[in-house]
């Protein structure tokens, strides 16, 4: 009887789950997914850096440890030779110089050119606007290489635009000047709106400011203001973010640049153009014509290593430094907040 | 004045907008579209170098003909770009997209991997890559790391078969393990536009779903992806682009090749057989995702 009772009060007693403290919980979640972002982002940033690890590593260390099964990725010894070395064989301050100016021009240029386009392909309906966007697409997805020779002889030839062969039409000669060879085969396309890979800013730009709400400009407008003060004025103004972006991209393409240089710039002194000589002038140096000297491979790679380390070096450099300024550039953009 | 003063404002504005785009119209005309069109009428001539220029005769489709008929290097090559894009494109999309909501949030060592995904767009310089590429103590360092992995390729494989997955499934795995490296090495580009993209949705939107109750998952498929998908479609397009134009591609190397052994017009013709079949593909998905992406103009 009793225990028929107890079974009961058993039965019809409310199951109570033990109380979870739902603060406790998400903190033990959020715990377990900081740690799991913290691993994934590891792994990956291990292989996207390999190749930074490699080169500074093989770059530091001497020619006689390249083979050395003792060593991966640390050195027994640390050595400044090979860098100090290959300064003076790829002729290194002038070749800096010279493709800093380059980029820098270049992709002051492009964000000034790109951004008007973008802008004036995002917020007017002006007529032919689909056909002439479908220009810039077709910007993207023709490959350089396609009209590379057809390009280099109008860069050969260059007629201001039309103008000199509408010159010739009177005079009978085409008025026309070479460009290659001349820094101008970089700056002018930039100018257009036609540098290296133009056509993606455009897009960027485009995007960015379809999606900037029209209230900013309509109160502009209404302030009175004109198309021109609007943009510079506003626009431009709340476009730091995306301007920031594609200079960042355009600095590191112009930077990296091998086949627009060497094509249209024959015989400049750029970074890449140098590099890709590298082995050629190594080879020169460490073993003068007619003394004979084997050289190791292993001579080679170091000094080539530290060939890369010291192209990629001031594009890192200037990574560290804009990247601040970048991120926060991002962050303070919004229209927002 | 009077004349542009009896101009409708919308229709004045409009004129006004158009000369937004006339700088780069010009370099377009001139820099680019009319050598493109030369390059095309190249390929239907017969194109010998002499001293003061080119000797052209024409030759109609003689070239194209050559393209398809007598080269047995085109069509496998020709595949083999338009292959490794399909299995590229999806993966890139997925992991910058993942990456950049990550990078988007706030935690300590932001900073650092920040800078660590955009890396690779700074070193994307061909030359270095291909340096190191052909140093064969880097391939023998890579390759002794894949083959002390964790997770091989190939036991991966085994599991995914045994377990019935299907065959082309696990393909596409085994495809993106063996080659990690160099997908996640092209997702710079991606992963920066989807954090600028990430910044410009406005703040509110994701206070008011907390309000209403919403989890991270409801948030991130009705806010994020939502407002981001124009920068996805950018996305979309520039991997596609950058996979077909990429330095390494196959059909590029070939073209450039071909190009530098002064077949200026097989070149050409090549080139613009290319360019119709990926203007075709990237055509259809810009017109497939253009009717889905939003807008605030809408």
């Amino acid at each position: 009887m009793q225990t028929y009772e107890a079974l009961k009060k058993r039965v019809t007693e409310k199951i109570t789950l033990p109380e979870v403290d739902k603060n406790k919980l998400m903190r033990i979640v959020r715990g377990l997914w900081s740690g799991y972002r913290l691993i994934t982002l590891f792994s990956i940033s291990m292989i996207l850096l390999f190749p930074i690890i490699y080169i500074v590593s093989m770059s530091l260390r001497p020619a006689g440890q390249v083979s050395d099964p003792m060593v991966i990725w640390i050195p027994r010894s640390f050595t400044l030779k090979n860098i100090v070395d290959t300064i003076g064989v790829m002729n290194y301050l002038p070749a800096v110089l010279n493709t800093l100016r380059i980029s820098l021009l270049s992709s002051v240029l492009t964000i000034f050119s790109c951004s008007i386009a973008g802008y004036g392909f995002a917020r007017f309906k002006f007529r032919l606007r689909q056909p002439l966007f479908m220009l810039v697409l077709l910007m993207l997805i023709v490959p350089p290489q396609n009209i590379l020779i057809s390009a280099f002889l109008y860069y050969k030839n260059f007629d201001f635009f039309g103008l000199g062969s509408l010159v010739g039409l009177f005079t009978g000669k085409a008025l026309t000047i070479n460009l290659i060879g001349n820094e101008f085969s970089m700056y002018l396309p930039a100018l257009f709106g036609n540098g290296i890979r133009a056509g993606l800013y455009i897009l960027i730009f485009n995007k960015f400011f379809s999606n900037l709400p029209r209230e900013l400009e309509d109160a502009a407008y209404i302030d009175g203001c004109g198309v021109y003060k609007t943009y510079f004025k506003v626009m431009l103004p709340n476009s730091l973010s995306a301007l920031l972006t594609v200079f960042l991209f355009s600095m590191v393409w112009y930077w990296n640049d091998y086949f627009h240089t060497s094509v249209f710039m024959q015989n400049a002194t750029t970074l890449s153009i140098q590099l890709t000589r590298l082995k050629f002038l190594l080879n020169e140096a460490l073993n003068p014509l007619g003394k004979g000297v084997f050289v190791d491979v292993s001579e080679i790679t170091v000094r080539l290593q530290a060939g890369c380390l010291l192209t990629i070096l001031p594009l890192i450099v200037f990574y560290i430094f804009v990247q601040r300024n970048f991120t926060e550039g991002i962050e303070r953009t919004g229209i927002v907040g | 004045m009077k004349n542009a003063k009896s101009y409708p404002y919308e229709k004045r504005k409009a004129l006004l907008g158009f000369t937004f785009i006339i700088p780069w119209l010009i370099g377009c005309v001139f820099f680019f579209l009319l050598p493109f069109i030369r390059t095309l009428i190249y390929s239907f001539y017969d194109i010998k170098i002499v001293d003061d220029g080119l000797a052209m005769t024409f030759c109609g489709l003689q070239n194209y003909i050559r393209t398809f008929v007598s080269d047995e290097l085109f069509l496998p090559t020709f595949t083999s770009a338009f292959y490794n894009t399909v299995f590229q494109v999806p993966f890139i999309l997925l992991f910058s997209l993942f990456i950049a909501v990550v990078l988007n949030q706030e935690f300590r060592t932001r900073t650092f991997f920040r800078s660590v995904f955009f890396l690779p767009v700074i070193i994307s310089s061909g030359v270095i890559i291909s340096l190191i590429a052909g140093d064969s103590y880097a391939s023998s360092l890579l390759s002794g790391q894949r083959s002390s992995m964790m997770f091989q390729a190939v036991s991966i494989q085994d599991l995914l078969l045994k377990s019935g997955v299907d065959t082309s499934f696990v393909n596409a795995v085994i495809y993106v393990v063996n080659n990690i490296f160099q997908l996640s090495w092209k997702s710079g580009v991606q992963i920066l536009v989807f954090i600028a993209g990430l910044k410009t949705i406005p703040p509110h939107l994701y206070e008011v779903a907390k309000t209403e109750g919403a989890n991270v998952w409801e948030t991130f498929w009705l806010i994020t992806f939502r407002l981001l998908s124009p920068i996805i479609l950018v996305n979309v397009i520039y991997t596609i682009i950058d996979s077909f134009t990429d330095y390494m591609n196959p059909m590029i190397v070939y073209i450039a090749k071909t190009a530098s052994n002064l077949e200026i017009q097989y070149s050409a013709s090549m080139a613009w057989m290319y360019f119709l079949c990926v203007f075709a593909v990237i055509a259809a998905v810009f017109l497939l995702m253009t009717k889905k992406s939003f807008s605030y103009s809408d």
